[in-house]
């Protein structure tokens, strides 16, 4: 009874006090269109994906209108390094992503969110901006990502004309609007750490501090086996005062155990014999263990998962604050919300964590391998590089459809640097079913060092079908200093781009997914050569200076003359004189004797 | 310039041009030994170099490794369940549990099904597993393999049990950045050569571009062995870094355990002395001669896509060292080669080892072969120059010994391809070829012939030929000698081996002279010819390595490894016999025969 009375009693402080609290925010603050969301999903083999999503509008930041609203430079909760990218640049749409890891469709299925927010490796930015001509588009696009550059702490500063492309079927089509080009590029060999975290996190109107965004944290998120950041603005819908919607997400891949495995010891050091898992149904005594993967139960916190706790709340939001549980019914999930009243403890997700000071969520299962059934993608594409030769080589892709009946229609796009030179009529399909698998082609070839090559191929992939697609390119020799530092290491490739095209009768989005990155290797010099050919080259001119020297300022004579000049030579007769000198003396001595 | 003029005219003074015109044969010959102890003067002291790390990336053993103690445990566990494969024949079945046991590992696994080219046998399966780097963007990897079979014909049991083990403690590293890939092939020859090609070609599970490769021997189930063998030969000349084998050799002696090149055998491991160093560096030469006709230990397989690889091999029984220590030296060289940020590009590519810590590089060896060139140029010069025809003599007769040059150079590239092709066994093949040489040799026993001629008429062809004036086979001469010379040039940087060992082997054919009729020592002179022509034979020598060579047994297995060679492992031995040699022989016998 005791307990029962006390549990009310607190309810009914905590909901008088959570009145208290909402009255004295609405009193201090306006709320700002803020909303936050996390999604956990458990997958097979005891991962887990984290999706962390932030949405949040701006006011209308274009110059003239804000001064009608507010008479300075106020963004309000948008963040202000980012407004006067909108107001110098006519950028009308950003979206820049960060990724690193590999996500294995075939195991954990569609990427989240049907790949829109995720990544290729390395770092990947496409805008839409407003100009007369492609020349100014290009201006604005170099302002911009050397802006980006700054802001982000990434290379950006390095995209120029030869990494820029123009996709023309990939993303939105620009054509409807008058003067509006896409532009994308993407720096594959970015690694992608914490100083791009930072700055990504400083966009946040809690800036990390609070609400869900105060789990992230660099080396739980960069130690997952696969994450991806993305931040996109674009204009909001059914707007007309050129208001801005800004969406950022993280999603990271995480793998429960070795997680807490590797918090426990980052090295996998040998462990005592009784901590050894070994299989029971196999030989195991004191020397033999067959070791024991799976592991079905699971009981851990997120505080321990993320090695930090939810912590205030995002007062500052219009919207939602929640954590979101996306599974089957063999999973035990609870909130425990912290208050300066007490702690209580909710089954039922969502949750919202605006309620609490401190949040914690307890997930547990005695059968981890029972998840949502997997949504597989329609097609899966790999890509990998054939040949051995240093002078050419070529590509191949492998398009596989797994389904019965369905056939899968998709835009493959792929750009290509300009040391690349591409022959497109080596392009060709293993199956030989040319016209009934390419629909489209839109192909521009690369100019050296001015622009990249760019493919874009509207596919229909059959159903039941592997499709391999080949084409061969030769290698080109690079200038001595257009050579990377470390330039052994090779050349990195773009991932390509595939965008499968929804079914709209199905009302079906369209899924958007990157293959690998792939390594380049060009022919290198040996960097230390052009030395030994300034050594080489100096000795040669040494040489023939002195011969052609001695050829100007020496008298030619015959040999004759020669012999009888060296007989008129002071030396010479010194010398046969000392030599007559000599005999005689010797001479003398010895008649003396 | 002036000293040169000096000397210019002393020697003309003193006439030496005739007077070394007149030598140049014996200066050839001369040149031919002083190559041949050029490469023995190599062991030497003073004369080779001890080994070095030059990438500073890799750091070998400066990470402690943790495959000890529980993972000892492991691989036992590992190894019994593997113990208990032996007994099932198909290797596919094999391949279907240790694939089960790679995904609960958590790899993606995949198998590749190839075909031999040998009829008899059925289609054969290789696994492999892939482990994706957490730490780095998939672009590169590394392969750890094992086949099922060692070259001796030993189950590999210690091996796959290993790369299984590793493969489980690898994945829980998290500090790979290039992706790890797990090999289990049938042998360690053609099966795992067929992999590495389809890798670049067909597979659809790949990791990207493979920087290095280590196999793993390890026979048996005992848990204690006593050396390492150190394997590193590649195909067609090509060696794995430098850097790599010294990675291998400073990682597995930093272990206490010792390391044997060119198989070394147990006894004579501490040995360091001239002997010990010229048995080892001659073993290399002909290794990396005959790499690929024989049955390869696995590392060959890489060569040729800037793979690095060599094999490991455990050795002996009950020695101080254990499995866990064997299994230390893959994991401490792929945290070397993790560490690399390029390709391998920093130390020698060219080189002979001496021992496990000396070397000579390729600078230092190289004169040997360049000295054999020279000989052959100096004696193809010396015929001109020795035959008393004028120049204008020579020019007219040109065309027509190029001629009957390209004639030879047909036939024998004709016969070299169709041999590869036609579907006789290579014991057949060796006895035609053999018995044929050495018939046509003995016509260059023409003294013989003058007593009976019998065998003129069985030669018809012969007759023919006689005509030809002494111009014609003069030049003749000189442009085949010319020829040699130039075979050895190319080869020599690309593969010294092959150009060294084929310099040696024509030295003999300097020596043929023409038969003046009349001459006292005609029966002489024809039988040093015959021995000359015999001596370098390309099917000699075949005959010679067969016999002598433990790993070939018999001549019929070298025949049979150069011609199946190119088909398996693109190896380019047979072609560098057809189309470098032997019209060199088979232009030096015509020359015989017809004076």
């Amino acid at each position: 009874m005791d307990l029962l009375y006390w549990n009310i009693s607190n309810f009914v402080v905590l909901v008088t006090s959570l009145f208290q609290l909402n009255f004295i925010v609405a009193s201090c603050f306006d709320k700002f269109p803020a909303e936050e969301k996390l999604v956990l999903t458990p997958l097979p083999t005891n991962y887990l994906l984290a999706s962390f999503m932030f949405e949040l509008d701006s006011h209308s930041i274009k110059k003239i209108e804000l001064d009608e609203i507010t008479n300075d430079s106020n963004y309000q909760a948008f963040p202000k390094v980012l407004g006067p990218i909108f107001e110098s640049t006519n950028v009308t749409e950003l979206h820049l992503k960060f990724a690193r890891g590999y996500w294995d469709a075939e195991k954990w299925g569609k990427l989240p969110n049907n790949g829109e927010f995720s990544g290729g490796t390395g770092v990947e930015l496409w805008s839409t901006i407003d100009a007369n001509s492609e020349e100014e588009a290009f201006a604005q696009w170099e302002i911009l990502v050397n802006y980006l550059s700054g802001l982000f702490c990434a290379s950006m500063n390095f995209i120029d004309k030869t990494t820029t492309t123009y996709p023309q079927k990939l993303f939105e089509d620009t054509s409807k609007y008058e003067n509006r080009y896409l532009l994308r590029s993407v720096l594959p060999k970015e690694p992608v750490c914490t100083e791009n975290l930072t700055p990504f996190l400083r966009l946040l109107p809690t800036k990390g501090k609070a609400g869900i965004s105060s789990l992230l944290d660099g080396h739980q998120l960069f130690y997952s086996p696969w994450h991806s950041m993305s931040i996109d603005i674009k204009p909001k819908l059914n707007s007309s005062k050129g208001e801005l919607h800004m969406s950022q997400h993280i999603d990271q891949l995480i793998n429960i155990p070795s997680t807490f495995e590797y918090f426990r010891s980052p090295i996998p050091k040998p462990v005592s014999g009784d901590a050894l898992r070994c299989d029971d149904n196999k030989r195991h005594d004191l020397y033999y263990c067959f070791p024991k993967e799976s592991i079905n139960n699971l009981s851990y916190e997120l505080k321990d998962l993320f090695g930090k706790e939810i912590e205030n709340r995002l007062l500052i939001g219009k919207g939602k604050s929640e954590i979101c549980f996306d599974s089957t019914e063999e999973w035990k999930i609870s909130g425990v919300t912290e208050t300066i009243e007490g702690i209580s403890i909710n089954k039922e997700p969502p949750f919202d964590i605006n309620l609490s000071d401190k949040f914690n969520v307890k997930i547990e299962t005695s059968q981890s391998g029972k998840v949502k059934k997997i949504d597989y993608p329609n097609i899966f594409v790999s890509r990998s590089f054939t040949g051995y030769r240093e002078d050419s080589g070529g590509i191949r892709i492998v398009f596989k459809n797994p389904s019965l009946e369905r056939a899968v229609r998709l835009v493959y796009f792929e750009s290509l640097p300009w040391y690349m030179r591409i022959y497109l009529h080596t392009l060709e399909l293993i199956e030989r079913l040319e016209n009934l698998i390419i629909k489209e082609v839109y192909f521009q070839p690369s100019v050296d060092r001015k622009r990249p090559g760019q493919i874009e191929l509207e596919l229909i992939i059959p159903p039941n079908s592997i499709i391999s697609m080949n084409y061969k390119f030769d290698k080109s020799l690079l200038l001595y200093s257009e050579y990377p530092p470390d330039a052994n290491h090779g050349f990195e490739l773009d991932p390509s781009v595939v965008k499968v095209i929804g079914d709209s009768s199905r009302s079906e989005k369209d899924y958007f997914f990157r293959t690998t990155s792939l390594l380049l290797s060009l022919p290198t010099p040996d960097f230390s050569m052009p030395y030994n050919v300034i050594i080489f080259t100096s000795t040669v001119m040494a040489l023939t200076y002195g011969t052609i020297f001695n050829l100007l300022i020496k008298r030619l004579i015959n040999e004759e003359e020669t012999e009888g000049n060296s007989k008129n030579n002071i030396l010479k007769r010194l010398k046969q004189k000392f030599l007559v000198k000599l005999k005689s003396t010797i001479q003398k001595n010895k008649s003396q004797q | 310039m002036a000293l040169l003029e000096q000397i210019r005219r002393k020697v003309y003074k003193l006439g030496l041009v005739p007077k070394i015109t007149k030598r140049l044969p014996l200066i050839s010959f001369l040149l031919g030994v002083l190559s041949c102890i050029w490469i023995l003067y190599l062991p030497v002291d003073g004369q080779y170099r001890r080994t070095y790390i030059s990438e500073n990336a890799l750091m070998p053993s400066q990470a402690y490794s943790y495959f000890r103690e529980s993972e000892w445990n492991y691989e036992r566990g590992y190894r019994d369940e593997i113990h208990k494969l032996k007994d099932i024949e198909s290797i596919f079945e094999r391949n279907k549990v240790i694939s089960e046991w790679l995904e609960a590992i958590g790899l993606n696994t995949a198998v590749h099904q190839f075909h031999y080219n040998d009829a008899n046998k059925t289609a054969g399966h290789n696994l492999y597993g892939l482990f994706h780097a957490p730490r780095g963007d998939g672009t590169e990897a590394m392969v750890l393999a094992a086949s099922w079979n060692t070259p001796d014909g030993e189950f590999n049991e210690g091996g796959v049990a290993l790369v299984v083990s590793l493969a489980r403690y690898f994945s829980r590293w998290s500090i790979w950045s290039k992706n790890i890939i797990f090999v289990i092939t049938e042998d360690s020859h053609y099966a795992m050569r067929s992999w590495v090609q389809a890798y670049h070609i067909s597979l659809d599970l790949t990791g990207g571009a493979i920087e290095a490769a280590v196999i793993l021997e390890y026979p048996g189930e005992h848990d204690y062995f006593k050396y390492v063998e150190v394997i590193y030969g590649g195909l067609n000349g090509q060696l794995p870094n430098l850097d790599l084998v010294n990675t291998a050799v400073s990682i597995t002696e930093h272990e206490g355990v010792k390391v044997s090149v060119q198989k070394v055998k147990e006894n004579e491991l501490n040995r360091n002395d001239y002997f010990s160093r010229c048995k080892v560096l001659l073993s290399g030469i002909k290794e990396l001669a005959f790499a690929g006709l024989k049955k390869t230990n696995g590392c060959e397989a890489f060569s040729g896509w800037r793979i690095q690889a060599l094999t490991l091999r455990a050795k002996g029984y009950g020695g101080g060292a254990d499995i866990t220590t064997f299994g230390r030296v893959p994991e401490a060289m792929f945290r070397s080669i993790n560490n690399l940020l390029e390709k391998f590009h920093q130390s020698f590519f060219f080189y002979l080892m001496l021992s496990p810590r000396n070397f000579v590089s390729i600078g230092t060896y190289l004169p040997s072969a360049v000295l054999l060139t020279v000989s052959f140029g100096i004696s193809s010069a010396s015929i001109i120059l020795n035959s008393k025809h004028s120049e204008s003599q020579i020019l007219m007769v040109l065309p027509k010994s190029f001629g009957l040059f390209t004639i030879s150079f047909f036939i024998s590239s004709l016969l070299g391809v169709s041999l590869m092709y036609i579907p006789v066994s290579p014991d057949i093949i060796f006895r035609v070829l053999m018995s044929s040489g050495i018939i046509l040799s003995s016509q260059s026993l023409n003294y013989f012939n003058y007593e009976n001629n019998i065998q003129n008429k069985t030669f018809p062809m012969i007759r023919i030929k006689i005509n030809l004036p002494l111009t014609v086979l003069h030049s003749l001469l000189s442009i085949t000698l010319l020829y040699t010379s130039l075979v050895i040039t190319s080869l020599l940087v690309v593969h010294f081996s092959i150009a060294f060992l084929i310099g040696i082997c024509l030295l003999p054919l300097t020596f043929v002279r023409p038969l003046r009729i009349g001459s006292e020592s005609l029966k002489l002179r024809s039988f040093v010819n015959f021995l000359c022509l015999v001596i370098s034979c390309p099917w000699t020598i075949i005959l010679v390595i067969g016999v002598l060579d433990k790993d070939f047994g018999t001549p019929f297995k070298v025949m049979e490894g150069l011609l199946t060679s190119w088909r398996d492992f693109e190896v380019w031995t047979w072609f560098i016999i057809t189309f470098g040699w032997l019209p060199v022989w088979l232009e030096i016998f015509s020359y015989c025969v017809i004076s």
